[in-house]
């Protein structure tokens, strides 16, 4: 167990490494918070551009948007980082052949690789979250009591949706052509089907199945319900008990998924077939 | 006339690898398509859910289609030197003793031609299925403020071309950060108007605010000419002073790399 662990550590750092190493640290710093500040500033901006010239208001509405933006990026930033290892080590860097000789599991690396990028991302999401919430005027009223369950969603954020990640890895392995644009879709995907800036009933009728196949919704849900308790979403102990299930769901079909494909890249001789063929 | 006719030769060689470059796997139109339009349903669900009234999802349709440009302009412009280096193709350009903004140029108009297919999918998207709504005498004042905007835009894509020839990855890292930011100043998804006044001025100073701006003013408020000279006036203007500074500086780092030594060393 110990020995993983090194390994997953040794391996954020080096992402840490390969991410920071083009200029200082301040600077560094300051790169990776500008865009998620935009971004909840993009995105809030949405409902004071209805509320300024329309004048509809809705507090709750506006809280949901800039949270689940907030949230998002914490999601999306490891998701993105699990998927993109593959891309980047290939086309960018071409070590992808020595990770793969050098490491021994490689489903184990792109999750570790996607660890840092949450450590990030969890880092800019408070920040979003706090801008967020002051941009729109909500007052969130935080307590101490919901932050162990919070941190245990964060937990289970990286499992299941690290593992996701993985999958789209592995569609990436196999395809240079689609790998960036599997990537950027997926990402989407969860965007628009993930409750992220509105309530799965907001969809229409025929894609809201859809968004139910990922644990995204129930993973959103809770986390808005434990930043804000007056927030109910529902059944609480229902989304938990989902959430679970799915989570264990999708790590089992991705070690079993992962384990197929790798022995499809071997066999087929995929794994440094880059764009420029 | 034989001279232009053989200085744009390099311009449209690039432009015609570019064309065929993005047409070689057929499907990418379609996911290109695909993931703008993601982003642009959800946006239009966002509204949909604040009960927003319907003009909303023309700004976000106008705001999606123009982006497009802007994110070319970054990656399939300001971007390509750095992987031109990175390829070993930029040091046959620098030896085929032509000037390098005319490659540039041609990647300039291939890449419009691409994002415009995509741009105009989207339109066509927003129309069909999400029900926006344009008014058809804002078409003439449209093009023209759009295609002084691709102008300004492009223009602008020269300067970063030669940020990334000197800075090398720090050039990636800079297109990185100037996503969100552009997309929230220039107002993709609302009018700027909505901004405090100090921050309409800043972004005042982007080509694609006021392009966005004069297209939305056209295609959904139905403003003529006589509403959209300023913008026609800026732009032209943005246009005359990015131009000649993109050729200026550009060529001061060619002339730099090839000073330092450094002009096609990779992976800086």
């Amino acid at each position: 167990m110990w020995g993983i662990i090194r390994r997953m550590l040794a391996v954020v750092w080096l992402t840490f490494k390969e991410q920071s190493n083009w200029t200082s640290l301040p600077v560094y710093l300051l790169y990776i918070f500008i865009n998620p500040v935009f971004q909840v500033a993009l995105y809030g901006y949405i409902y004071i551009a209805v509320a300024h010239l329309s004048g509809i208001t809705s507090p709750e509405a506006a809280f949901y948007m800039v949270s689940g933006i907030a949230l998002f990026n914490y999601i999306g930033s490891g998701l993105y980082g699990v998927i993109w290892t593959i891309h980047s080590e290939r086309e960018h860097f071409r070590t992808l052949k020595y990770t793969y000789l050098a490491f021994p599991d490689l489903q184990l690396y792109l999750t570790s690789r996607g660890l840092y990028h949450y450590l990030v991302g969890l880092a800019t999401s408070l920040a979003m979250l706090g801008l967020g919430m002051l941009l729109i005027g909500y007052p969130m009223l935080g307590s101490l009591d919901t932050l162990p369950n919070i941190a245990i969603l964060l937990l289970i954020g990286i499992a299941w949706s690290s593992q996701i990640g993985v999958v789209v890895a592995g569609l990436s392995i196999y395809s240079s052509e689609y790998g960036p644009v599997i990537s950027e879709s997926f990402g989407g995907l969860l965007f628009l089907l993930g409750a992220v800036l509105y309530p799965v009933s907001a969809l229409p009728p025929w894609l809201q199945p859809l968004a139910h196949i990922f644990p995204m919704v129930e993973w959103m849900e809770l986390m808005r319900h434990y930043l804000n308790p007056s927030y109910i979403p529902g059944d609480i102990g229902g989304l938990w008990t989902l959430l679970v299930i799915k989570t264990l769901a999708t790590i089992v079909i991705t070690y079993l998924y992962f384990r197929l494909v790798e022995r499809l890249v071997r066999k087929t001789g995929m794994l440094e077939a880059s764009l420029h063929h | 006339m034989s001279r232009i006719l053989d200085a744009l030769r390099p311009a449209y060689a690039r432009a015609w690898v570019r064309i065929r470059g993005n047409m070689r796997v057929k499907t990418w139109l379609l996911w290109e398509v695909v993931l703008p339009t993601i982003f642009m349903a959800s946006v239009i669900y966002a509204y949909h859910n604040l009960d927003a009234p319907r003009i909303f999802i023309g700004f976000v349709v106008v705001g999606t289609m123009m982006m497009n440009f802007w994110f070319n302009v970054l990656w399939g412009m300001g971007n390509v030197l750095y992987w031109e280096k990175e390829t070993g193709n930029l040091e046959v350009y620098l030896l085929s003793n032509r000037p390098i903004y005319m490659l540039l140029l041609g990647m300039a108009l291939g890449g419009m031609l691409n994002t415009g297919i995509r741009s105009l999918a989207i339109l066509l998207i927003g129309i069909l299925v999400f029900g926006a709504e344009f008014n058809a005498a804002g078409l003439l004042p449209a093009t023209l403020v759009f295609l002084l905007t691709l102008a300004a835009l492009y223009s602008l894509g020269l300067m970063f071309s030669s940020l990334h020839l000197v800075y090398g990855r720090k050039g990636i890292r800079i297109n990185e950060v100037l996503g969100d930011p552009i997309s929230f100043l220039s107002g993709q998804y609302y009018p700027i108007s909505v901004f405090p006044t100090l921050l309409q001025a800043v972004a005042s100073l982007l080509p694609l605010t006021i392009g966005l701006d004069g297209v939305r003013r056209a295609l959904l408020l139905g403003e003529g000419m006589e509403n959209l000279y300023i913008h026609l006036a800026g732009l032209g203007i943005m246009t005359l002073i990015l131009l000649p500074l993109g050729i200026w500086i550009l060529n001061r780092m060619v002339e730099k790399g090839r000073r330092d030594g450094r002009l096609i060393m990779r992976w800086l």
